[in-house]
């Protein structure tokens, strides 16, 4: 697994609208620190 | 004098279900029934006082269902219309052995505390709150299985806690069950408005939540 592939999922829970995108740069930073 | 039926036909009723009320000293003026399954509820506004209306229900609201998938999951834009908040979280499965863990509102700072059945946290010194087991197996298909409550979760004056208990696969005997129970904090008085779930490394491999809103 690359770092580029990790993916975060977001539901709105107004409007059951629910997306997945890929972790940007400051969250991938956070799950190496996580990962530490 | 004692109330019989004809004393009390002897003011006859318009209607089936007419009420007399009073609307001021020595005044009075008939209510008519509400529409079925109404209650008779107390109103200044109303000019006797009272008046018909559809009680309010209590119990828990679907709000919404999630697939664990992926770094984290975030439950947005969460409604504030409830009392309390309740996270039903079944079969979490990290691609590592790790815990589960929560954010709110999607605060990253070091605002968290963890008092899960033997935890000796004093201080908020974590960027996230554990919410289940310590070290769910990875190996194996889970029956992880917690549930965390958020009571109170509008209000703006108190720090937030949230309430988890739950099981998950033994870290070193997947066979076996790893419990875990307590209090989480964040020390933050704002509305809950976003919860986002993650495993401490790796990602989702499966899992379920279901948030529920309670009145």
């Amino acid at each position: 697994m690359t770092k580029s592939k990790l993916q975060i999922k977001e539901v709105n829970c107004t409007t059951g609208e629910e997306i997945v995108r890929d972790a940007n740069a400051e969250e991938i930073a956070q799950m190496e620190i996580r990962c530490r | 004098m004692a109330i019989t039926k004809a004393t009390a036909s002897s003011i006859a009723p318009a209607a089936k279900g007419d009420l007399v009320a009073g609307t001021a000293t020595n005044d009075a003026a008939v209510l008519a029934v509400g529409a079925n399954d109404t209650v008779l509820t107390a109103d200044s506004s109303e000019a006797t006082g009272l008046k018909w209306a559809t009680p309010s229900s209590g119990g828990m609201t679907l709000i919404s269902t999630t697939t664990l998938t992926g770094a984290s999951v975030t439950l947005s834009s969460i409604p504030q219309t409830f009392n309390h908040l309740q996270l039903v979280i079944q079969n979490y499965r990290p691609s590592t052995d790790t815990d589960l863990r929560m954010r709110i509102n999607g605060d990253t700072g070091v605002r968290y505390i963890s008092n899960l059945s033997g935890s000796t946290n004093v201080s908020f010194d974590a960027a996230s709150m554990a919410i289940a087991v310590d070290q769910q197996e990875s190996s194996v298909a889970s029956q992880f299985f917690n549930v965390t409550t958020i009571p109170n979760y509008t209000n703006s004056v108190t720090w937030k806690i949230a309430f988890c208990y739950g099981l998950g696969n033994g870290n070193s005997d997947p066979t076996a069950a790893t419990g875990r129970f307590g209090t989480s904090a964040y020390n933050q008085t704002g509305a809950i408005s976003s919860l986002t779930l993650y495993p401490d490394s790796g990602t989702f491999t499966s899992g379920t939540v279901l948030l529920y809103g309670v009145k």
